[in-house]
């Protein structure tokens, strides 16, 4: 008797956690439908019904980094805006790759998104895959990272960008910049390396919390990575910065000079971008655009992303994110050698 | 120190703190003792309603879902011989076998006792070592990773029960296996035949559940016709008291306690270890250094400890470099890491002197934690073991529905759902050869860690081997590594010239493959 009773509540425990399984990756649809009219005042130009649904946006990485941060910001305030629950999914592989690939192979009905950013076009010139953002409809840009820093262990003798690029000369290919092949930070190294006429020894340490760690220890000498990746030592005094790769100062860290300034003529950056499959509606790209514009403009979120990243908001909208990536692409595609390795 | 606690205290002494200490153990027990189900999902899934949370608040859910995750993973492994979770493929090894005995109560109450013990254990050590640890765990560069990787690839011998070569050939399939998708340094595709989802490689999790817990529900299903073989495990309860083991038998585990404490700890410090590596290493550990290594196996309580005490020392140990250096060991921490970046905080040098609410908090969710989860567990574990009197037949369905769900939830695409039926026809013809699973997994998880650190050593050193055989720290696990190779051939031999008497005399071998 007992036992029975036992097994009923173990059956019943199992179907109550399926249950709330699939009420996690699906119940908020339902939660959502409840409210849309009210928020569907949004000033649009013109007419789509759209969303009528919920709305998948992908991040081509797993929960916690970067891009999947800047989308959940997003995603926060783009509920709101649209009047329907923004869902953000990870697929993570391949440097972004496979969930790139899902969404360019999804249906173009503006229920589903990817959120990505420049290395699409990196995989591409070193061949992870064969497209680019040119197989999708872009939506607009919502994130513009020009907060890419070179620095070094305060404990080193360089203070300026200037004594670095001397010392490197002196001494070619002792000088260890750590960056993973084929992404974006070897880019900048290899741009650095043109510029100047150094050699670099260009070494694989990890993502951007391992390589604070081995520049901490001294493992490495040199660390290009965002503002807000090394800020926790920048804070402490372990680091030094030398540069920032950007065309001005930023006004949330000042003092910082740009490498442009002490005569090395180098802008790194990062555009984090929303992209529907090829062949969305073009009125839902508006619509979107409109309402990320929106987001990007609140108060809330420029605290966020100020606090959590050290960026200032700054937005693309749809024609400046293409052409954007037009130019980059070709940037790119003429350093493949470069980018390659020889 | 005090001050701190107190503000630590202050910050999660409220109902909505405990609420959330208290579900999270909860969910997180279930998340962990669902094979398919794991406490990254846990985590995955919980993640986004952090972010509606207050700091406070929302850290102490996600370090509770940790800690009952970690630890639920005991359930399924010692009562089905499946792991939940990568962090409890060791209790199998004599979890199960004790439930086979009837013990089952007894293995469970054991490996909650001493995941508590390994936690709190950790959480000590988080304490008053952190930033003085991870001073030292920044020091271990490339030459010195791939030392310690190399010493812990050496374990498959431990694990390879009766037939070493089976054992070597699972570890060296789990490592190519491992190469599958872009290398993790110059993103060569390898082994993807064009195909794009190969390109991303196989997840831990698929091969683990397919392995063990795949392979282990087709094999019941074969037997299934067979009604008598089906027999169902007895476990008594009438005569079990408390959790099942007396004091005398606490008292017997405290060197292996003690060690299993400590390697737990140091792997768990060592940035993309963790938990799945500490419970396979530490067992290998404890049973070389045990008196009596050929009882392993067989279901004795040593077993139980090594692992559990170890995976969940782990905790404490991941969490050393999270807070002190801001780098994340594995998923978990990282979905961790990122619940605190979009709370605005970010984990590093200054955390233990700008956050000392959020580094307390966490302190005392652990501890709170670990007592929480002693008692839930304590009273769980009399509904856990009913869960044997579940005929196979609903049962096993049921796992399966849970490991299909659960390695589709893990990176939502349905390749992952193909992997889990793959590995799980591996596991199957593994189970046919005699070929013991676990090495497989352990070559997985090392292989590439291996393989990645060999190669960035390289290129710090442009192309000299030197650097790896100056390192000093590098030359005690090669040194431990030979140490070890040493003494698992001789009790190789040991063990096959005894099985040969045994033969001559005509008893049947009755060890059993693990």
């Amino acid at each position: 008797m007992k036992s029975r009773i036992f097994k009923h509540a173990s059956l019943f425990l199992c179907a109550a956690i399926l249950a709330s399984c699939i009420g996690c990756s699906s119940g908020s649809q339902n939660s959502g439908s409840s409210a849309p009219a009210t928020n569907n005042s949004t000033n649009v130009s013109s007419e789509t019904n759209w969303p009528q649904k919920k709305l998948q946006i992908v991040v081509p990485f797993s929960a916690g980094g970067d891009t999947d941060f800047h989308a959940r910001l997003y995603a926060k305030y783009l509920s709101n805006i649209l009047g329907q629950n923004v869902i953000v999914t990870n697929v993570n592989g391949s440097n972004g790759a496979t969930g790139s690939t899902q969404v360019k192979d999804a249906s173009p009905n503006g229920y589903t998104a990817l959120f990505f950013h420049d290395s699409m076009l990196m995989n591409k010139v070193v061949g992870v895959t064969d497209f680019d953002h040119t197989a999708f409809d872009i939506c607009c840009g919502g994130v513009v990272d020009t907060s890419y820093i070179l620095a070094v262990n305060a404990s080193s003798p360089y203070k300026t960008l200037d004594d670095l690029v001397q010392a490197a000369k002196k001494d070619p290919g002792k000088i260890t910049y750590a960056s993973s092949v084929g992404g974006y930070t070897y880019y900048v190294g290899c741009l650095l390396e043109k510029l100047t006429g150094i050699s670099l020894n260009k070494v694989d340490a990890g993502g951007g919390s391992e390589r604070n760690a081995a520049l901490l220890a001294k493992k490495i000498d040199t660390n290009v990575n965002p503002y807000g990746v090394m800020k926790p030592y920048i804070d402490s005094g372990d680091f030094r910065v030398l540069c920032v790769f950007s065309d001005k100062r930023s006004d949330l860290y000042p003092d910082v000079p740009t490498a442009k300034e002490q005569g090395y003529d180098l802008a790194a950056q990062r555009v984090y971008f929303l992209a529907f499959p090829k062949g969305t509606d073009s009125a839902i790209i508006e619509k979107m655009n409109n309402a990320m514009k929106q987001v990007s403009e609140m108060p809330e979120y420029k605290k966020a992303i100020e606090k959590s990243y050290c960026l200032s908001p700054k937005f693309k909208d749809t024609q400046d994110t293409k052409s954007y990536f037009d130019k980059t692409i070709d940037q790119f595609m003429s350093d493949k050698s470069l980018i390659m390795g020889e | 120190m005090l001050e701190s606690f107190m503000i630590g205290f202050h910050s999660i002494m409220n109902p909505q703190c405990i609420l959330l200490i208290l579900l999270g153990i909860i969910i997180g027990i279930l998340f962990g003792s669902i094979p398919g189900l794991s406490a990254t999902m846990a985590l995955a899934l919980f993640l986004p309603i952090t972010y509606s949370l207050a700091s406070v608040p929302g850290v102490v859910l996600l370090v509770s879902l940790y800690i009952g995750g970690i630890s639920g993973g005991l359930i399924a492994a010692i009562l089905t011989r499946i792991p939940g979770t990568p962090s409890s493929v060791a209790t199998c090894f004599d979890g199960y076998p004790m439930t086979q005995k009837g013990q089952g109560a007894k293995a469970l109450g054991v490996g909650i006792v001493f995941s508590f013990i390994g936690t709190l254990f950790s959480t000590i050590v988080l304490i008053f070592l952190a930033p003085f640890l991870a001073k030292i765990a920044i020091q271990f560069g490339a030459y010195e990773y791939f030392a310690v990787a190399v010493f812990s690839l050496s374990m498959m011998c431990g694990l390879s029960g009766k037939s070493m070569i089976k054992g070597l050939m699972s570890g060296i399939l789990g490592c190519i296996f491992a190469t599958v998708g872009m290398d993790s340094i110059t993103n060569v595709p390898r082994y993807t035949f064009n195909v794009s989802d190969l390109a991303s490689g196989f997840n831990i999790l698929p091969v683990l559940i397919g392995l063990f817990a795949i392979s282990e529900i087709i094999v019941s299903a074969e037997t299934a016709k067979k009604a008598s073989k089906m027999k169902v495990v007895q476990v008594d309860m009438k005569h079990i008291r408390g959790f099942g083991f007396s004091l005398k038998e606490l008292y017997g585990q405290c060197s292996n306690t003690i060690t299993s404490c400590l390697v737990g700890t140091g792997i768990g410090i060592l940035p993309g270890m963790g938990g799945g590596v500490a419970n396979v290493l530490n067992y290998g550990i404890i049973k070389n250094k045990s008196k009596y290594p050929e009882k392993f196996g067989t279901g004795i309580i040593d077993g139980l400890v090594a692992s559990e005490t170890s995976n969940n020392a782990a905790i404490g140990g991941a969490l050393v470099p999270l807070l002190a250096l801001g780098i994340p060991g594995d998923t978990v921490t990282a979905m961790l890491l990122g619940g605190l970046t979009i709370q605005g905080i970010s984990p590093g040098p200054l955390m233990f002197t700008q956050n000392v609410d959020i580094v307390y908090s966490i302190f005392l969710t652990m501890i709170f934690g670990a007592i929480a989860m002693l008692f839930i567990e304590f009273y769980g574990l009399r509904i856990f073991v009913k869960l044997l009197k579940i005929p196979k037949q609903y049962l096993l369905p049921g796992i399966f529905v849970f490991c299909v769900i659960g390695s589709y939830g893990l990176n939502n695409r349905m390749f992952d759902v193909w992997g889990v039926l793959l590995f799980g026809l591996i596991g199957y013809a593994f189970n046919k050869m005699r070929i013991p699973s676990s090495p497989f997994i352990l070559g997985f998880i090392i292989g590439p860690i291996a393989e990645t650190n060999l190669r960035r050593g390289l290129m710090f050193s442009q192309g000299s081997f030197l650097p790896f055989v100056t390192s000093p720290v590098a030359d005690l696990f090669f040194a431990l590594t030979i140490f070890a190779l040493i003494f698992f051939i001789i009790s190789n031999k040991k063990h096959q010239s005894t099985r040969n008497t045994q033969n001559q005399q005509s008893v049947p071998s009755q060890t059993k493959d693990m």
